[in-house]
């Protein structure tokens, strides 16, 4: 994961106002749904992959077109003989 | 050693290598448990200019049991991220760094703290809190405590945390131990040490003068317990089991999209850390890095291990004719009970007076803590083998001799708490590494996070 160069602001804080950042940050936040987060089972939980989003599939078992979406913080699992089939020309071809 | 590098794969992804766990009800707020969690081993501090930071790709995990089914009832979860301030320097700093906000400072870190708890449901306490730089020398970091201080922060959920550089704690001589097992104060007792060494000789603390990473809690009990009460020693409600864990995503694909790396999927767990040694000394190297995936509650099946460990049938053929009790005691095939009661399931009431820390019968690696033993007026290094309830195995604090302590219960010397006609040898009494907490250069400190204020670079180049 690459660094993130910054883009706001240089902040200018004394050590009281960082206190108050940290404490803060606790009262405003309510609670987030991030049980998938530590998880390395199926989530199918997951909502649709926006049309940037990242996806990695990997084709699992061709026998049986079983194939793992990889997806945010997910992994779906997929059968689907003919795209595994599909997949696997295209590696061929590569 | 405790955990540095214990296993084949995570000793190649030091950032997500977990050294060091410790847990204790803390000496000077005895209302509240401090858990330590270390990663990234064997920090030289003069290892600039990339000095050493958390992985911003890793979810760092310390985790809490209170009812001893070895799941987390508790898990608090820290995700750290990296900025830089000036994109036209190669420098860490360009000044000296007089604040947790220097412009002078080029590379800092941030990270959240989230809460989840037994169903899975996630509380952001913080967010964007600072780490401290690394302490690189007297013209870059001229006020290293006063920085460590400021990266201080109590939260209003009632946690104080803290996340960042500190000095090693731990000592080991590891320089000799990793040498077939020698041991310098006894290595002309060594069955190849005696026809090369003729005397003992002084122990080396191999890990001083270095630093770790560290992410430190401070926690009221009544956060952590089962019910939330304040429970009597004999009350199973009392004790909680600890470990840290730490995970990547599991698919990682570098360099796409104009350079930019692609990482998604869940997060695969890749190390774990109890009870200290648990997983350098017990499990054989082709299981190190099975183990390193898997949660407590699985660790029935590593029961065998404990049971008859290889360090207690090494000790008598490294050691001739030092060892002839456990020798007899290994070739009796009984059970190492006692260590499955150390490590794997809490030591039940009726076995030492006024003391136990029992899970119940599940089996599982944890660093198990009876809340309601109050910090020890004198603490010994030796732990529960001193006489001292607040140390361990019950718990870990930072002064802890958890080698000697080790190698002593391994030896044979916590065999009688199950079977009353075992003498120990004498041996089991007094084998040490021959190190303590005085062998650390960096004074530990009286309040949290305890951990001594990290070796500067310039004072300590190599």
């Amino acid at each position: 994961m690459r660094t993130r160069q910054r883009n706001r602001p240089k902040f200018k804080i004394s050590r009281r106002q960082v206190l108050t950042v940290a404490a803060s940050a606790g009262v405003g936040a309510a609670a987030v749904s991030v049980s998938g987060l530590s998880s390395a089972v199926d989530s199918r939980l997951a909502g649709a992959a926006s049309n940037d989003e990242a996806i990695v599939v990997h084709l699992r078992d061709p026998s049986n077109g079983t194939l793992d979406v990889f997806v945010g913080t997910s992994r779906i699992e997929v059968r689907d003989k003919g795209l595994a089939a599909r997949l696997q020309r295209a590696a061929r071809q590569g | 050693m405790s955990s540095h590098r214990e296993a084949p794969e995570i000793s190649k992804d030091p950032v997500a290598d977990s050294t060091d766990l410790y847990a204790f009800v803390s000496p000077d707020r005895p209302d509240t448990v401090t858990l330590i969690a270390n990663y990234l081993p064997f920090q030289v501090p003069s290892g600039g200019p990339n000095f050493f930071e958390f992985g911003d790709d890793v979810l760092y995990e310390i985790n809490v049991d209170n009812n001893g089914d070895g799941h987390p009832d508790i898990t608090y979860q820290f995700r750290f991220h990296t900025e830089i301030t000036n994109e036209n320097t190669f420098l860490y700093n360009t000044g000296p760094i007089d604040a947790l906000d220097s412009e002078n400072w080029n590379r800092r870190q941030f990270y959240s703290v989230t809460k989840v708890d037994a169903h899975g449901k996630a509380q952001l306490l913080a967010r964007n809190v600072p780490c401290p730089p690394c302490n690189i020398g007297p013209l870059s970091t001229p006020d290293y405590v006063g920085l460590a201080n400021d990266a201080t922060f109590q939260l209003k959920s009632g946690e104080r945390v803290f996340a960042g550089q500190r000095a090693e704690g731990f000592f080991v001589d590891l320089g000799a131990i990793f040498d077939l097992g020698n041991l310098r104060p006894f290595q002309q007792l060594h069955v190849v040490g005696k026809d090369i060494f003729n005397v003992a000789d002084e122990p080396v603390n191999a890990t001083d003068r270095l630093n770790v990473s560290s992410i430190a809690l401070q926690i009221p009990i009544t956060h952590l317990v089962s019910g939330g009460g304040r429970y009597d020693v004999n009350d199973q409600r009392s004790v909680i089991g600890v470990w840290t864990s730490a995970g990547r995503q599991q698919v990682r694909v570098l360099g796409a999209a104009k350079a930019a790396d692609v990482t998604v999927g869940p997060v695969a767990q890749v190390s774990r850390l109890g009870n200290p040694l648990f997983n350098e000394v017990i499990v054989p190297m082709a299981q190190k890095d099975l183990w390193n995936t898997l949660p407590p509650s699985e660790d029935k099946r590593f029961a065998g291990l404990v049971e008859k460990p290889e360090l207690a049938q090494l000790l008598p053929v490294l050691y001739p004719d030092v060892f002839p009790n456990l020798a007899e005691l290994n070739e009796s095939g009984k059970p190492r009970v006692d260590l499955v009661a150390i490590l794997l399931t809490g030591i039940p009431a009726g076995l030492i007076d006024g003391f136990q820390n029992n899970t119940g019968d599940l089996q599982a690696d944890m660093l198990r803590l009876n809340t309601a033993i109050p910090p020890a007026k004198r603490p010994s290094r030796f732990g529960l083998l001193g006489g001292d309830l607040a140390g361990f195995p019950n718990g870990r604090r930072t002064t802890d001799d958890v080698v000697t302590i080790s190698l002593r219960a391994i030896a044979g010397l916590t065999f009688p708490l199950i079977d009353k006609n075992f003498t120990p040898d004498d041996a089991a009494g007094a084998v040490t590494h021959g190190l303590s907490a005085a062998d650390v250069t960096a004074p530990f400190l009286k309040h949290f996070p305890y951990l001594g204020v990290p070796y500067d670079g310039f004072n300590n180049p190599s």
